[in-house]
């Protein structure tokens, strides 16, 4: 979670406009679900680690390291997916695409090779669509993307929660971490027992102090003629290149016409 | 040296010329917290345009009650508040009206700002004033400018140092363009540089015109910046007065657990040590002390 904060504002592509950002991401996004063709998706995949990591600037491995997040999940999943567990006697007698299956009593555990081919697809969409939001919040931080939300005026008390509760993630563990430096330095965690008694003091007054932080930040706000509404007022940006967005449209169109070709063989 | 002379008349020009009305004034002001700490016991003080003003007590004097009082962050439980000759009734015009001229500068800059981006962050103040975006805009590129921080405006806030928070913070309220900037403990945590910036941006609003007001325990700067000195005890104003006037009181240092500040301890030692004579009025900077100790060079 911080990492990822780190390296959006560390990457090369921070500078680059928001919009132009989240249009290339969303916009491949959709093509990817709509047209659900496996090589445009591997290509789409190949595309966007080529941005994060060559033009981003972050390291392949963290990159790497960072899909393994959701790809472990994926991989449960996509099992169960692949695999049927039924009733033995719901099986019918002559199952063409049968590739592996096993009886136990009554009941029947099978793959077939639809559904491998199901699970397959599904997986290669899912990782592509992991990937384009990744481009998004690896090269985006949180606070543009907020910005862009208040402009295509999304209600404003989402983003009025969306901006205290970012804020919030830091003071949180601004706070822990100096309960938790205060704990250590007075061998807080040298045993188990201990352990269990600092971390129950952790939570007790991170509770407190968090709490205690809001409503100082509330007199703060208030101080300022704040009434509980955050007026803010959002930076222009910098004006869209319209090279990028020329860039962005070739690319869309190269995908499309790639999973229409390609969509044939796999589409659903 | 004409400088100092003229800075260090001011305090007398205040007390004996009329200064016309006060912009802030308080009558038997009373604050008594929830739990029971009566913390402001019949406040009388009246704050004049312009001044440079220190509050000095220990921890738990009442400084920081007062300035949440003149914010109007606190309602008093007894006793009157002008701002302007007009009297504060707390509903929301006079509260935003006050809020307006009155801003401050809290002493953690961490429980000030709510927004997770510079920029956004100072725009807070103006943007309440309802004033119009190219406004706000010009004001708060003006304001991070003047605490240098204008490069820094698209930064998150938690990439930034304690100091650039610290500036931060001062910027929301400079773009608020009040007339009173109250700034508490503002010197606490900062490194001598950053603690030397501070001064010079206090003298560059009071120039301005602005008036400062701002709690210290840092008693030679108290001593050698401050028009007035307003010292507290357990919720009392105990004694007000220009700086030479209350250094000079023993009594009421130790009274209020004050110390003495250098200069005015080396002034005496050297008086008494016959090494300079006493010329009435006890130097208010390290500069005026050498002025005296060798005369043939002013």
């Amino acid at each position: 979670m911080l990492d990822i904060d780190k390296y959006a504002f560390l990457s090369r592509l921070s500078k680059v406009n928001p919009v132009e950002k989240i249009i290339f991401s969303i916009v491949t996004l959709t093509i990817c679900i709509f047209f659900n063709s496996v090589p445009a998706n591997i290509a789409v995949f190949a595309a966007m680690a080529y941005m994060v990591i060559f033009k981003g600037g972050l390291n392949a491995r963290k990159y790497i390291g960072l899909l393994f997040v959701p790809a472990s999940f994926l991989v449960i999943s996509i099992v169960a997916i692949a695999i049927d567990i039924t009733y033995a006697t719901f099986v019918p007698q002559k199952m063409n695409d049968m590739v592996w299956k096993l009886f136990i009593n009554n009941i029947a555990v099978i793959i077939t090779y639809e559904g491998i081919q199901k699970a397959v697809k599904l997986f290669f969409t899912a990782i592509t669509s992991v990937s384009c939001l990744y481009f998004l919040i690896l090269t985006t931080h949180i606070t543009e993307i907020i910005m862009i939300l208040r402009k295509i005026k999304v209600p404003e008390i989402i983003i009025d929660i969306m901006t205290i509760t970012y804020r919030f993630i830091f003071v949180m563990l601004e706070t822990a971490s100096c309960i938790i430096f205060s704990q250590t330095s007075r061998l807080g965690y040298t045993n188990a027992g201990n352990t269990y008694r600092s971390l129950a003091g952790i939570v007790s007054s991170l509770f407190s102090g968090v709490l205690k932080k809001a409503d100082q930040i509330y007199m703060a706000m208030e101080s300022r003629c704040g009434w509980g509404c955050v007026n803010v007022l959002v930076e222009p940006g910098d004006k869209i290149s319209a090279v990028n967005i020329i860039k962005i449209i070739i690319f869309e169109f190269f995908i499309i016409s790639f999973s229409v070709l390609t969509g044939g063989k796999y589409s659903a | 040296m004409r400088r100092f002379i003229e800075r260090t008349q001011l305090p007398i020009a205040n007390n004996e010329k009329d200064m016309g009305q006060p912009i802030i004034d308080l009558k038997n002001i009373d604050y008594i917290y929830p739990d029971g700490t009566h913390a402001l016991k019949s406040i009388n003080l009246k704050i004049y345009g312009g001044e440079k003003i220190v509050f000095l007590g220990s921890n738990g004097a009442g400084k920081s009650t007062l300035f949440l009082i003149f914010n109007g962050l606190l309602k008093p439980l007894r006793g009157e508040f002008f701002y302007n000759q007009k009297r504060v009734d707390y509903n929301r015009s006079s509260l935003m009206e006050l809020r307006k001229n009155v801003g401050i500068v809290f002493q953690d800059p961490e429980t000030q700002i709510f927004s997770s981006n510079v920029f956004e962050e100072v725009s807070f103040g103006p943007m309440n004033l309802k004033l119009h975006e190219d406004i706000v805009k010009q004001r708060v590129e003006d304001s991070l400018k003047k605490v240098c921080m204008f490069e820094h405006r698209k930064k998150p806030v938690h990439f930034l140092s304690y100091g650039q928070k610290k500036r931060v913070s001062i910027a929301g309220v400079l773009a608020m363009k009040p007339e009173v900037i109250i700034f508490d403990e503002p010197m606490s945590c900062l490194d001598p540089v950053n603690a030397k910036n501070m001064t010079e941006l206090f003298n560059e609003l009071n120039g301005k015109g602005k008036t400062i007001l701002l709690s210290t325990h840092d008693i030679d700067f108290a001593y050698s910046w401050a028009d007035r000195i307003v010292v507290m005890k357990d919720g009392e104003i105990i004694k007000q007065g220009d700086a030479e006037d209350v250094f000079k009181d023993r009594e009421l240092l130790v009274f209020a657990d004050l110390e003495v500040p250098w200069l005015v301890d080396m002034y005496f030692a050297l008086c008494e040590k016959g090494i300079i004579k006493h010329c009435g009025r006890i130097p208010r900077s390290k500069q005026e002390l050498l002025a005296l100790l060798s005369p043939g060079d002013i």
